[in-house]
């Protein structure tokens, strides 16, 4: 049988590369005790593979890895919880284990479903650090106003350009903490910029599903002006938090779309350094009948 | 403890692998640093994966931690990237479990595990805030402790530690503790616990003697200056280790290290008495753990640390007595685990051929030899155990169980050295391929593989050798010609393949391996001028260190190519390891007679080690006749 894992990674461990993360689980199944399916051969492996990788220096929420377990079915009806809370036994602190969800069995004769390749969308959350928010906020204007906004990203072979805005479905701003429903609450058509309430959400239709719940693992400045962003993701067209981080940097700096367009980084000068904010990843969604649903309702 | 992280996330995502700084490992201690009396820095003065490599720190850690009145916390060296932004924005070095400032700390702990360090311990002090010589530290400064096989002889870094402890830290650290504490009760200061430490055995306070030198620059003198201290400093040996403490959990590092495993230590000390290898004696007498206690270790080890490779430690593996039925039993232990078992250090016969087939991959593994020397007269010379027979038939049955990768190693510059036994190097690597093509043609796989490795001879502190000359440079380099050309000339050349070792380190090693207390003033120099790293070849710096040590007047001469005399007071004869000056002396010159002298297994040599009680010394054997 097949299980997928979210947990969330906080604190110092936002300084883990992927790989490191990835060894670390290997260790952390093998102390837990669960019966991870290894690989045939000399150099057997445990048979797990990780949806997207996380930029270094991010916390989140919502990481996600799949593994095989050397037994055919779940021997009770709450297995699930069960291993979630053997793998949880075998965290550091940093690490937290979320929800264990069991896979549905593969239909015959189809490709097996990896989280990475089930990845259609993703929500992000940006903290100006203190003295960025009124120009981020400034930018975040602007960006919500525009039709389209292209980076030049690096790709195997050469740039290509990437419309950040077009990947862009909704955009959220909070001051301090936010409900569990807050993009779907009945507000989110208002513009309300930065108003007494502290909210503001720009006028745009997101699509069904796109719900997160909050770990209680995370912490923000007490009042601390947020951004919420809901992505596209995946293999297809893929908006990566840095990404938004850059676009909202460049303008902010006074970088133009054109020049921004040409990879031109803004001079240190113009007062926006690159770590002007935190981000943080909230959720991974796949796309369910054209709803958004998180990655780990299989 | 949350997000509390001494460097900025700017910084963090600007230097290389920002984990070697964030702490937070598996297995990691946690304490509040206000409930404590002692707060104690541990520090490996190299980068982060050399440093989290090695065993020892990991006992210290667990045996400090064990007391409950006592933090003792990590720290590693900056890379040479982060060293610089330290600098540049003042930031004081820090430990990695509470990410505070080393100089807050009670006690600094270095371990010197090579020569090439030195300038490293000069970066984390000077990184700390911490005065570079002992004699300007006040009340506000940890005491800096020396620790690891080059404190036995400390003379060359001397002035920059307040005591170094000789031996294993098992033994009297808590003593030092106490001591420190009651001091601190009693009001006393500083130098009034250097003091009390010193009648601690095993430590020695380098600022309580006094070093006079001869005109030609030999000692001339080496005494204690006041009455109560010790003038010979004993070492400390832990008399049995299935009693004694051994973390039960070790810390277990998140980014990949140099040495990516649980370890399993089976025994200290080696009962070969190889004539150029200080480990050999410094560590005597060998001590084995038993199989029983050894076997549950393991299982504990696996267990909290989740590890997929489990390293058998030991200076020589195939001494161990109880090998065959500990690697039997945790073949299967490990197999249902799918964890990988590695065992350095082990002479190849039926047995190991035997283990290694069960778990190693054939196609991809290599075969280890370590004859050191090409000839039977030169492994006479250096007592090095091993005939040409032991080689060609464990290479035979390696080769006919499918192996055909051999690894050799080899030292150039030998005692006694002539450029026959040069040549016979290239001709042992020949006959070994040889061995394999004697298998028919149906049973080999391909050509074989024999690759050469020689390194440069160091003549290094208590060892038979020590009184010896190295030979020059140019002299090394010129035999690693001659051997090159030799391995050409073989009927194998094609299986052949020769790599050696750079020269210019090992001359700096050998002047401090044997260094006096007149080196410390040019690794300052050298520090000052930016050496660090000189382990790591690309950032050693030969032409700095070169004209430091001239402008010192510290010559190759003197401290590489002299022979010394019988009589000579050597730098580190203060230090007491058990094993006698006269053994040693009386293995000097049955090296030049290219005797050799039995494993203590066979019968005992009378080194000396047998004064600790402890041991194989315990164990009834043959005697050899005293000369």
């Amino acid at each position: 049988m097949n299980i997928r894992v979210c947990f969330a990674k906080y604190d110092r461990l936002r300084f883990l590369g992927h790989l490191d993360v990835m060894r670390y689980f290997q260790h952390a199944i093998a102390r837990s005790g669960i019966p991870i399916a290894y690989s045939q051969g000399f150099h057997p492996h445990m048979i797990m593979s990780f949806a997207q990788p996380l930029a270094l220096s991010m916390t989140s929420d919502g990481e996600y890895f799949d593994c095989e377990l050397a037994i055919e079915k779940a021997p009770s009806d709450d297995y699930a919880a069960e291993l979630a809370k053997s793998l949880q036994g075998a965290m550091c602190d940093g690490f937290y284990i979320r929800s264990v969800t069991v896979l549905p069995e593969r239909e015959p004769n189809t490709r097996k479903q990896t989280g990475m390749s089930q990845i259609a969308g993703a929500m992000y959350l940006c903290e100006p650090l203190p003295g960025f928010e009124k120009p981020l906020a400034d930018a975040l204007a602007s960006f919500a106003g525009l039709q389209s906004y292209c980076i030049e990203k690096k790709a195997k072979n050469g740039t290509r350009a990437v419309d950040v805005r077009a990947g862009v479905h909704a955009i959220g701003v909070v001051k301090g903490d936010f409900p569990n429903d807050f993009l779907e609450n009945e507000d989110r058509d208002s513009v309300n910029y930065l108003s007494d309430d502290g909210v503001f959400s720009v006028p745009e239709t997101l699509g069904d599903g796109w719900g997160y719940e909050r770990s209680e693992h995370s912490l923000h400045r007490d009042g601390a002006l947020r951004f919420l962003f809901a992505v596209d993701a995946g293999s297809e067209n893929n908006i990566s938090a840095e990404l938004i981080a850059t676009a909202l940097r460049q303008i902010a700096s006074g970088v133009t779309e054109e020049s921004g367009a040409d990879g031109e980084e803004p001079s240190s000068d113009a007062g926006i350094p690159e770590r002007c904010f935190t981000l943080h990843r909230m959720e991974l969604y796949r796309n369910r009948d054209g709803h958004m649903v998180s990655l780990s309702e299989c | 403890m949350r997000n509390q992280l001494a460097l900025s996330d700017d910084i963090l995502l600007r230097v290389e692998k920002p984990a070697r700084y964030i702490g937070g490992e598996i297995n990691m201690v946690v304490k509040d640093p206000d409930k404590v009396d002692i707060r104690f820095a541990m520090c490996f003065p190299d980068v982060y994966e050399v440093g989290m490599s090695h065993l020892g720190i990991q006992i210290l850690y667990d045996l400090f931690n064990r007391r409950e009145d006592t933090y003792c916390e990590r720290v590693y060296s900056p890379w040479v990237d982060l060293d610089k932004i330290m600098r540049e924005e003042h930031i004081p070095l820090f430990t990695l479990e509470t990410q505070s400032p080393v100089k807050n700390f009670d006690f600094l702990g270095i371990t010197l595990q090579y020569e090439m360090c030195y300038t490293n311990v000069l970066q984390i002090l000077d990184l700390a805030g911490i005065p570079l010589h002992s004699e300007d530290r006040t009340e506000e400064d940890p005491i800096v402790i020396g620790g690891g096989p080059c404190s036995y002889n400390p003379e060359p870094i001397a002035d920059f530690f307040d005591f170094f402890y000789i031996g294993e830290g098992e033994k009297v650290y808590d003593d030092i503790l106490d001591l420190y504490k009651a001091n601190r009760a009693d009001g006393g200061t500083r130098r009034d616990f250097l003091r009390k430490v010193s009648h601690i055995e095993g430590m020695y306070v380098p600022s309580l003697y006094r070093v006079e030198y001869n005109e030609d620059g030999t000692i001339r003198s080496f005494e204690p200056i006041y009455e109560d201290v010790p003038a010979k400093i004993r070492k400390q040996v832990v008399k049995d280790l299935d009693t004694c403490v051994y973390p039960d959990k070790q810390l277990l590092p998140f980014l990949r290290v140099i040495q990516d495993r649980v370890v399993l230590e089976l025994q200290r000390g080696c009962t070969r008495g190889c004539r150029f290898c200080q480990a050999g004696m410094i560590y005597r007498p060998n001590r084995e753990r038993s199989v029983g206690h050894l076997l549950d270790m393991a299982k504990n080890l696996l267990d909290t640390s989740g590890q997929d490779e489990m390293n058998l430690s030991s200076l020589s593996s195939s001494d161990f007595s109880g090998l065959q039925e500990l690697v039997y039993a945790m073949i299967d232990e490990c197999r249902e685990r799918h964890v990988s078992l590695s065992l350095p250090s082990l002479r190849i016969d039926a047995f190991a051929v035997d283990v290694m087939q069960k778990v190693q991959d054939v196609n991809k593994s290599s075969i280890t030899f370590a004859p050191e020397a090409g000839t039977q007269r030169m492994r006479n010379v250096i007592n090095k155990g091993l005939t040409d027979e032991d080689i060609l038939s464990g290479a035979g049955k390696a080769f006919a169980a499918g192996w055909n990768k051999v690894k050799l190693y080899f030292m150039l510059g030998l005692p006694t050295e002539g450029d026959d036994d040069v040549k016979g190097i290239a001709e042992l690597g020949n006959a070994i391929a040889a061995e394999y093509y004697k298998l028919p043609k149906d049973q080999r796989h391909g050509r074989v593989n024999v690759t050469i490795s020689t390194s440069y001879f160091i003549a290094k502190p208590f060892t038979p050798f020590q009184w010896m000359p190295m030979i020059t440079k140019e002299h090394f380099l010129q035999n690693q010609r001659l051997l090159k050309a030799t391995v050409n000339e073989q009927l194998n050349a094609k299986s052949l393949e020769y790599h050696w070792h750079d020269a210019e380190t090992s001359e700096m090693e050998g002047i401090f391996a044997r260094g006096d207390r007149k080196i410390g003033p040019a690794i300052e120099e050298a520090y000052r001028r930016g050496c660090i790293y000189d382990a790591w070849v690309e950032h050693f710096h030969y032409d700095i260190w070169k004209e430091v040590l001239d402008r010192h007047g510290i010559t190759v001469e003197f401290y590489n190519l002299r022979e010394r005399g019988k009589d000579e007071i050597l730098p580190w004869d203060h230090i007491d390891i058990g094993v006698t000056k006269k053994f040693l002396y009386r293995e000097y010159e049955k090296a030049q007679r290219a005797e050799i002298t039995p494993n203590c297994m066979k019968q005992c040599s009378g080194c000396g080690a047998a004064a600790f009680g402890c041991g194989i010394c315990k164990q009834p054997r043959g005697k050899e006749e005293m000369v």
